[in-house]
């Protein structure tokens, strides 16, 4: 029956008129939102923040540059809207918790050019920044700080590391050049671990 | 029964009883070292770097483990796996999962025919092919292109689903579904090419490169691959006997040459991808009447596919919306020789008033077919998670043919003729359109269960329609322990060849045929009792009905029909298990068994093996060394009733691959030995090859990579 109903013509009609009923239907129900089961594998986000804490630990500071503050905190900010959820807090927790060097995390929120974010050890910058990307890079070039984002063009604007999806896993990409400048030196097996590095 | 159990012999016994102790090992090694442990924030941080960029990720966006394919038993293997297992085509990838056999077809151009869980047939159209979503198919015969040779590079993972997926997919997903995802820019990210040589005239070589243009994110990668084929694959024997006129004792034809792309844009929310498979010039094996042809027969086939596709997050609250358009153009032109040319001088049939003799038939046809698809994820739902679906599809066949013999053409054995729009050709120009709507449902409805149910109508307009429901229950049984009890129901439309194919010295079709479908159970456990270990055990049962085969005409016609042949009912297990022994040993296997019966038959479903081993163990002996090892083992393969010869033999195989990371800089390097000890394994071929299919003998390739 359907089939002729295609012939009959204005078949793109019908279609639609299929689709928006279908939708009306759902549309009827409550309007709340639940977290979904979770899968037998890590959440995105959870294991991005982990990365960036790991990345804290296989970077060489700029000799003398930058310590960490008074009780041993590092600071990871994150600029642009937060894609983390809960996960950079969950971290925070954790890592306390298990007596693990502690780490303080900062929002900066949208990016404006009078914010200071030079005191943070790692910058993850989240994709809502795109546009700016080498104005954020730029504003931080003399200051050591490892900068992080997940995002297509962000090694070629100036940043340092890119996490990116391969296979269904995450891996990285590190534009060496960019972390020299700033005088950072990698741990050889965040190197040997990297899915590319542009020197 | 009897022949069954009489294959049983010591040697696959003992194989049995070796695998038996893998199994029960394992385990007992699981228990022995850690405790429990989830994939949580704390325990994320325990791991070691080299463990975190193991962990599949459950994305929040993206792709990774789409929503639709979630309950179902699925084997990734990712673009890592492929490089570490040296596997240079994707039926290499493919031999290595458990309940899937590759093995050459007698009857499709010697196309590598992809049986799971003993669901075989000779075209074996029941497994649908995707690239990136798109159905890779031939629709005059609803098959993969003919002596498809896809090379790896350009993947980044692929999904192998078995079980039926039509209320999902649609038709055709009915064994199973394989799905290649492409790499995308940031996984190429900048440029890189390969190229590989080795035994028997092979050669590829491929680049790729991925980068970002005026905020449009590209990637773009070709591989071009040819090689003679292994010329020591001697049959004795084939359909025209031993000696002349026939050629054999010969070798069969297996030369290749292959062009394969693969292009995607993507910016903002809008994709584009492209795909091109060009099987330029292959030889198919022991010839199209399984008579050697002194490599005369060949291939030629070219698949342009593409898609458009527009997401849109959030649209209204909660909802979520795909809009993608596709389309797809195909060319295809075989060349048949089907008897030698000894064969028709010997016999007195060569024409006194042409120079040329041969019988020669040249079937071809162009495809075109577009469609669009409308896809909905709505969240807004208490706990729960719907995805709707609905689609049209159109699919048009010119078919075109040259032929010098059979009705039709003046001088038969001569000159070849244009027969293409007359009575005579194979089968007239085709067309069909079909529409489907689909909702699926994951409900979370209590602390640690989900269920997921779909159901989806197909509409054809040529042969009516179907519904194919599915519904799963997911169980968290622990934070070890997953469960899955499914159920589903899936369809194959009988192709436009199957019902209307005519004239054809091989094959007939049947205007008047169902389409085919199963009804399929299954149960899965999935079991990861520490961070290093991993069991997967799967019960399957299925019910076949009016399996679609091409069947014997009675004599002394030498042509097959198709028919709704066949009810066929089987079951099995699978059991898989993974182990990450220390930081540079992984170990992985499976082992596979199935039971399938031909219920018209009353007898066993020949030519699959029942039972299947694989074990592959990856060591990284030295930073930036690795040596890859595969053992292969498949038995307990029968002959069809009827066919007095001995059962098929069963066999092991082993491959090795030795791969140097950084040999210089920017430079990866790697050599492989495929078929180690040259075991004579043999593939089954039907009776007028009494021999069987030998494979190819011990090979050998280098690698060269170079990453700019």
């Amino acid at each position: 029956m359907l089939p002729r109903l295609f012939q009959a013509g204005g078949s793109f009609m019908v279609l639609f008129a299929v689709f928006t009923l279908l939708f009306s239907f759902v549309w009827a129900g409550p309007l709340q939102n639940v977290g979904y089961a979770v899968q037998q594998a890590a959440q995105e986000y959870e294991l991005k923040a982990v990365y960036l804490y790991n990345f804290l630990q296989f970077v060489q500071w700029p000799e003398s540059k930058r310590q960490p503050l008074r009780d041993g905190s590092m600071i990871i900010g994150v600029v642009g809207e937060s894609p983390f959820g809960e996960a950079l807090n969950e971290l925070q927790t954790d890592v306390r918790k298990s007596g693990m060097s502690p780490v303080r995390i900062v929002y900066y929120g949208q990016f404006e050019d009078y914010k200071d974010m030079s005191t943070c050890h790692l910058l993850f910058v989240s994709s809502s920044e795109k546009r700016n990307f080498a104005k954020i890079v730029a504003g931080l070039r003399n200051a050591p700080v490892l900068t992080v984002a997940d995002s297509e063009n962000f090694l070629s604007s100036g940043g340092m590391i890119n996490l990116v999806q391969s296979g269904g896993k995450i891996r990285w990409t590190i534009n060496r050049a960019a972390a020299d400048r700033a005088g950072f030196r990698f741990n050889a097996q965040l190197l040997s671990m990297a899915l590319k590095v542009l020197d | 029964m009897k022949k069954y159990l009489s294959t049983y012999t010591a040697l696959t016994l003992q194989k049995h009883f070796c695998l038996a102790v893998l199994f029960i090992l394992l385990p007992s090694a699981a228990f022995a070292s850690a405790s429990a442990d989830r994939v949580g924030m704390s325990s994320l941080l325990q791991k070691g770097l080299a463990e975190l960029v193991e962990l599949d990720v459950s994305l929040s966006t993206g792709t990774s483990k789409p929503l639709k394919f979630a309950p179902s038993v699925a084997t990734v293997i990712t673009a890592k796996d492929i490089e570490e297992m040296g596997a240079a085509t994707l039926d290499e990838i493919l031999e290595t999962v458990p309940g899937l056999h590759v093995q050459p077809s007698g009857s499709s151009i010697f196309t590598s025919t992809w049986s799971i869980r003993g669901i075989y047939t000779q075209m074996n159209p029941q497994v649908l092919l995707m690239i990136d979503g798109q159905p890779l198919k031939i629709n005059i015969n609803g098959i993969k292109p003919y002596r498809l040779r896809m090379p790896v590079s350009m993947i980044s993972r692929i999904e192998i689903i078995r079980g039926p997926g039509s209320a999902v997919l649609g038709a055709d997903a009915f064994a199973g579904a394989i799905n290649i995802i492409t790499k995308n820019s940031d996984e190429i990210d900048g440029a890189n090419i390969g190229m590989r040589g080795g035994s028997f005239g092979s050669y590829e070589g491929w680049a790729q490169h991925g980068g970002s243009y005026n905020g449009w994110n590209i990637a773009l990668g070709a591989e071009y691959a040819k090689g003679d084929g292994d010329h020591d694959r001697i049959i004795e024997k084939d359909a025209l006997g031993s000696g002349p006129p026939s050629l054999a004792p010969g070798p069969l034809d297996t030369h290749y040459e292959a062009f394969t792309a693969n292009m995607s844009a993507r910016k903002g929310k809008l994709t584009f991808k492209l795909h091109n498979s060009w099987m330029m010039d292959n030889g198919i094996g022991a010839g199209i009447s399984n008579t050697l042809n002194g490599g005369n027969s060949s291939t030629n086939n070219f698949l342009l596919a593409g898609s458009l596709k527009y997401q849109e997050k959030d649209l209204l609250k909660d909802l979520d919306l795909t809009a993608t358009l596709n389309g797809s153009y195909t060319w295809i032109e075989n060349t048949f020789y089907f008897v030698p040319e000894s064969f028709l001088r010997a016999a007195g049939l060569c024409p006194a008033s042409s120079s040329k003799c041969g019988m020669i038939g040249k079937p071809g046809g162009a495809e075109l077919n577009g469609g669009f698809e409308l896809a909905g994820e709505y969240k807004g739902f208490t706990a729960h998670l719907t995805r709707l679906t609905i689609g049209y599809n159109n699919f048009d066949v010119t078919t075109f043919q040259h032929k010098n013999f059979g009705p039709g053409v003046p001088i038969q054995y001569g000159d070849l003729v244009d027969i293409s729009d007359t009575p005579y050709v194979y089968m007239t120009d085709q067309n069909r359109s079909m529409f489907y709507a689909g909702i699926q449902d994951e409900w979370a409805f209590a602390k640690d269960w989900e269920l997921t149910s779909g159901i989806r109508f197909d509409s054809y307009s040529d042969f009516g329609s179907a519904i194919s429901p599915r519904i799963a229950l997911v169980w968290s049984a622990t934070p070890e322990l997953t469960a899955k009890l499914m159920y589903g129901r899936a369809f194959r439309a009988p192709s436009f060849g199957e019902m209307h194919t005519r004239n054809n010295p091989a094959v007939l079709g049947n205007p008047s045929l169902q389409p085919e479908t199963i009804n399929s159970y299954e149960v899965a456990l999935d079991y990861r009792p520490n961070r290093s270990l991993r069991f997967g055990l799967n019960l399957f049962k299925y019910e076949i009905n009016g399996l679609i085969d091409y069947l014997p005409d009675p004599a002394p016609a030498t042509t097959r029909t198709a028919q709704n042949a066949r009810d066929q009912k089987g079951q099995g297990i699978e059991l898989e298990a993974e182990w990450q022994a220390t930081d540079k040993l992984r170990l992985r296997a499976n082992y596979s068994y199935q039971r399938s019966i031909d219920q018209t038959a009353n007898a066993v479903v020949p030519d699959v093996p029942a039972a299947k081993f694989y074990l592959n163990a990856h060591w990284k002996f030295m930073p930036d060394w690795s040596l890859d090892g595969q053992y292969f083992w498949v038995g307990s393969r029968h002959r069809v009733v009827g066919d007095l010869r001995e059962d098929i033999k069963d066999y092991d195989l082993v491959n090795l691959t030795l791969r140097r990371k950084n040999i210089a800089k920017h430079w990866d390097f790697a050599v492989a030995v495929r078929n180690l000890f040259d075991e004579d394994v043999r593939e089954p071929a039907p009776a007028v090859v009494p021999g069987d299919y030998p494979m190819e003998h011990r090979s050998f390739w280098a690698e060269l990579r170079y990453n700019f």
